[in-house]
């Protein structure tokens, strides 16, 4: 089983497109995530679920520290990514996901980024690049 | 909440397959703004989060049926 990634043409890295579930608060969000095995921890951008759209108030999680500076992230809880595979709809059930705010821990409008799904979710997938090496292939690994 | 269905799902993936290909067209007229894409349109744009969701209100289109994105150039970002 294996999802499909794309390379955009302006900065020639790869995102991936997916649906992600949200019980706590009780929302579905469609995000491009950027692909990032640089990114310890999946973090959904201000920039894509802007909070003031959830109309709820959500529990801090931790600080994220980046070239931009330090930003605290919100905790969205019982989540669900949907990701497409060649097989179908792949749900990869994820108990937390962070949400960036949209102002650094010292009040500066973080710059508008992509989401990236890290390494979190990533190490349990290989890589492989089609031949043009325009699509990145996430397989479904086998190790534990 | 229902779950996410094939036809929502190659949408998404045609219109987001859209834009990363033609991103660098989309800079040159809605560079720093954001865009909602559609079947391979740009349904509606603003220049901040604010404007952009006001938009899209007036406009009755939800955030689920387009893809969105923050125009600009990506090439210096790590």
């Amino acid at each position: 089983m294996y999802i499909e990634c794309y390379k955009c043409f302006n900065d020639q890295r790869y995102y991936v497109p997916a649906f992600v579930i949200s019980k706590q608060p009780e929302s579905v969000f469609k995000i491009n995530f950027l692909v990032d095995t640089g990114a310890s921890s999946t973090l959904i951008s201000w920039n894509d679920v802007p909070y003031s759209t959830l109309k709820t108030n959500l529990r801090e999680g931790r600080t994220f520290t980046g070239m931009g500076g330090s930003v605290k992230a919100f905790i969205l809880s019982n989540c669900s990514l949907f990701l497409y595979t060649d097989v179908g709809i792949y749900n990869l059930p994820v108990s937390e996901l962070d949400l960036s705010n949209y102002l650094t821990v010292d009040g500066r409008l973080c710059p508008p980024v992509a989401s990236v799904l890290g390494i979190d979710i990533l190490k349990n997938f290989d890589f492989s690049f089609s031949d043009d090496l325009e699509r990145l292939f996430l397989t479904r690994s086998n190790r534990r | 909440m229902s779950a996410v269905t094939d036809d929502q799902f190659n949408q998404f993936i045609d219109d987001s397959k859209w834009l990363q290909k033609n991103y660098n067209v989309l800079i040159k007229e809605f560079n720093l703004e954001y865009v909602a894409i559609k079947n391979h349109e740009v349904v509606a744009h603003g220049k901040e989060m604010n404007d952009f969701e006001r938009v899209l209100k007036q406009l009755n289109i939800d955030r689920l049926d387009v893809v969105v994105e923050y125009i600009r150039n990506k090439r210096n970002e790590v």
